[in-house]
């Protein structure tokens, strides 16, 4: 008799990762369950928490946190060992954390996926860039990616780059004043403004209307012209999958020959719930899902489960300039400055990427003067006359695999559905590959001030979370030093695949969610050709 | 003009509160053991007149300023009798142009703050300290598209996820670019 399943894949996780991976299983036909922890939360409802929120700086307070699904805001959420206090910003509903992510979608370099054999540091991928190419196009293609074909997004000032077979779905979105006036002033001094590719729709797309320019895509766009993981949770359920919400994964249960035969889930009301499936792929986020590896003891015969965790540790600058630029009109970012983004010297340290950011500035401006006692109608001027002048260049670092920066589970600490809570170890003190890169670019900070005739607000920020959690359950081609191969198939057990950004096994500097989908689309091909 | 109207406003509104206040007196005189309470009570109207001297505007939204008293007071029972005492030591003063608050502060040291305090939450639309990575804090909401800080720049920024323009309208420069 042949075994029958609850469905023939369960995909953990509705991010954007899983929901595109799901999506595709279900167009072509497979029967498709994901099991989510949170729940559906229209949009108006997390703009209206936005705005009668007092925190408007806290990416994750418009979003709910829970005592069975804890916002990493929550300090009975996640413990630090290390020097650095690591927070991964992910949420818990059904989208995930694309919900205030800025959709930022650039593709790594053919170059970023090569950083061991040419330049002697980090890993290879187990996949050339060819491979990856076809599904970088559907992932733009889901997302509505606005970007420019003619850009040489290696930073050199050449030819388009990476190399692409379709031209963006979307064309880039008119450059904002401020931007305009940065490359004008400091693409003079030797350094690549490029635009930056991004899920933040300029024309109407999939039924997500254009960008008006709200100024707020972290941490909720209150129109959705900016792509989040939701649309595609919305897509696969009207494919046929199956969206169940208020479901903690927390085992996957071993059967013979290394076959994973069960998800186990628990609801807040404490019901457990066993499925079964052919495949089942985990998507849970780059933290939740070694958490659940680790809690499940699968797919860590070589523990490295939950190790080599990377972000693109950075610090940032605030500086005023001597001209009006009126930065906050548009989206909150635009484009990045590249002067160390790819060369024979990433051997030596870091690439950096340097984007200036575009948010409103009054609070931050106002917050400053009222600190300094100015009030009256001098603060009045001066908040207009600061925040037309307002510079913030945020600069991420690409970091490297180190196996002592890790996250595993707590010793000491549970939720409320008995499932333990997440410790982190993430250090870069003395890691000279990073530091090296941080004298670069303070060097650059100098230049970027002297060119606008700036005065520095702030540029000693110390090292700030950018969030990109890579590395965790790394790709490789060996089976002694990676979790899953180039499949996302776990080594040790075939129908089981992970989908999610901690497969990167290096960083570059690039925001890698758009890497995570596409590898997790491909993920969702091979499976449908084996299910 | 805006400037003299405003002051012109801040001006009658500062005989209102001398005249509420005598009047809060005279009730009370037969009332001895209330007396003290009264004088050191700070109500939601006191509040608001308060807010617009230290502000600078004759007119504030009643609901904000409700709001902000009652942050103000939950974060510190104290509040009310520190802003009746700012109040008091302002008319003393006789500051009515807070371009000579400096001064005031100089004078006034230990009072100072409960104006910043105020003028912090009208201007930010929140009190207490908002943590950028924790869900817990001493934070309180005051007021969003109402908070102050935004009204200098009006006419060319936005209060986010209140877009007033269509795609692309950042291309070009704010049309008050050559006088910003």
């Amino acid at each position: 008799m042949a075994t029958e399943f609850d469905a023939d894949v369960i995909v953990i996780g509705s991010g954007a990762i899983g929901s595109n991976a799901a999506h595709l299983l279900a167009q072509r036909g497979k029967s498709v369950i994901i099991l989510e922890t949170g729940e559906w939360i229209p949009r108006w409802k997390i703009v209206e928490n936005f705005r009668s929120s007092p925190r408007k700086n806290n990416l994750n307070d418009p979003y709910p946190t829970f005592p069975w699904a804890m916002s990493s805001f929550d300090p009975d959420y996640i413990e630090n060992t290390g020097n650095f206090h690591y927070v991964p910003y992910q949420l818990s509903l059904v989208g995930g954390t694309t919900w205030h992510w800025a959709a930022a979608t650039w593709r790594f370099l053919p170059n970023d996926m090569k950083m061991k054999s040419l330049y002697g540091v980090s890993n290879d991928w187990p996949m050339e860039y060819s491979d990856l190419e076809p599904w970088y196009d559907l992932a733009e293609y889901n997302l509505g990616v606005a970007g420019s074909d003619t850009d040489d997004q290696s930073g050199h000032a050449g030819a388009a780059h990476p190399p692409r077979s379709k031209p963006y779905p979307v064309t880039a979105e008119g450059e904002t004043y401020y931007f305009q006036r940065l490359k004008d002033r400091i693409g003079r001094e030797g350094y690549n403004f490029i635009h930056e590719p991004n899920g933040r729709t300029n024309k109407p797309y999939d039924g997500r209307p254009a960008c008006s320019g709200n100024n707020n895509c972290m941490p909720v766009c209150p129109i959705g012209a900016m792509y989040s993981g939701d649309v595609h949770a919305r897509h696969a359920q009207n494919a046929g999958a199956k969206i169940i919400t208020d479901a903690t994964a927390y085992n996957l249960e071993k059967g013979e020959g290394g076959k994973i035969v069960a998800v186990h889930y628990r609801s807040s009301k404490g019901a457990d719930v066993r499925l079964t499936a052919k495949a089942f792929i985990v998507a849970a986020n780059g933290i939740e899902t070694p958490k659940l590896l680790l809690f499940s003891d699968v797919a860590n015969s070589n523990d490295l489960v939950g190790r080599h965790l990377m972000d693109h540790s950075g610090i940032s600058l605030i500086f005023t300039a001597d001209e009006p630029l009126w930065p906050g009109r548009g989206q909150v970012q635009q484009g990045a400055i590249f002067k160390w983004r790819d060369g024979d010297w990433r051997g030596q340290h870091s690439a950096i990427k340097h984007a200036p950011h575009n948010n409103v500035p009054n609070r931050d401006v106002a917050e400053m003067l009222i600190k300094q006692g100015v009030v009256g109608p001098e603060l009045d001027e001066q908040i207009r006359h600061l925040s037309a002048r307002w510079v913030v260049i945020e600069s991420m670092f690409e970091t490297l695999p180190r196996a002592t920066n890790r996250v595993t589970l707590s010793t000491t600490k549970k939720d409320a559905l008995g499932i333990p809570t997440l410790s982190f170890n993430y250090d870069l003190d003395g890691d000279e590959y990073v530091e090296k890169a941080r004298d670069l670019c303070m060097d650059d900070y100098g230049n970027f001030v002297r060119a606008m005739g700036g005065k520095v607000i702030n540029d000693k920020t110390g090292w700030q979370n950018h969030a990109h959690v890579m590395g965790t359950v790394m790709m490789g081609d060996d089976a002694k030093t990676s979790v899953t191969n180039h499949e996302g198939r776990t080594w040790d057990h075939d129908n089981l695949f992970l989908a999610t950004t901690g497969l990167l096994p290096s960083s570059s500097v690039l925001n890698p969610t758009l890497a995570g989908i596409a590898l997790g689309l491909r993920t969702a091909d091979i499976i449908a050709k084996e299910v | 003009m805006t400037e003299n109207l405003d002051r012109k406003g801040l001006i009658s509104r500062r005989r209102l509160i001398g005249l509420s206040v005598g009047g809060v007196l005279v009730a009370s005189l037969g009332c001895l053991p209330t007396l003290a309470v009264a004088q050191e009570a700070m109500d939601q109207a006191g509040f608001q007149a308060l807010s617009q001297r230290l502000t600078g505007r004759a007119i504030l939204d009643k609901v904000i300023s409700d709001r902000a008293f009652a942050a103000l007071t939950a974060e510190d029972t104290g509040f009310p009798a520190a802003a009746m005492r700012l109040t008091a030591a302002l008319d003393q003063a006789g500051l009515v142009d807070m371009r000579e608050f400096k001064q005031f502060a100089a004078a006034n040291p230990e009072l100072a703050p409960t104006a910043i305090k105020i003028i912090s939450a009208w201007y930010l639309g929140y009190t207490g300290t908002p943590e950028g990575e924790a869900n817990h804090d001493d934070a309180r909401f005051v007021a969003f598209a109402g908070a102050l800080m935004y009204q200098p720049t009006k006419d060319v920024t936005i209060v986010p996820t209140y877009a007033r323009g269509h795609t692309n309208y950042w291309v070009d420069p704010p049309a008050t670019l050559a006088t910003d």
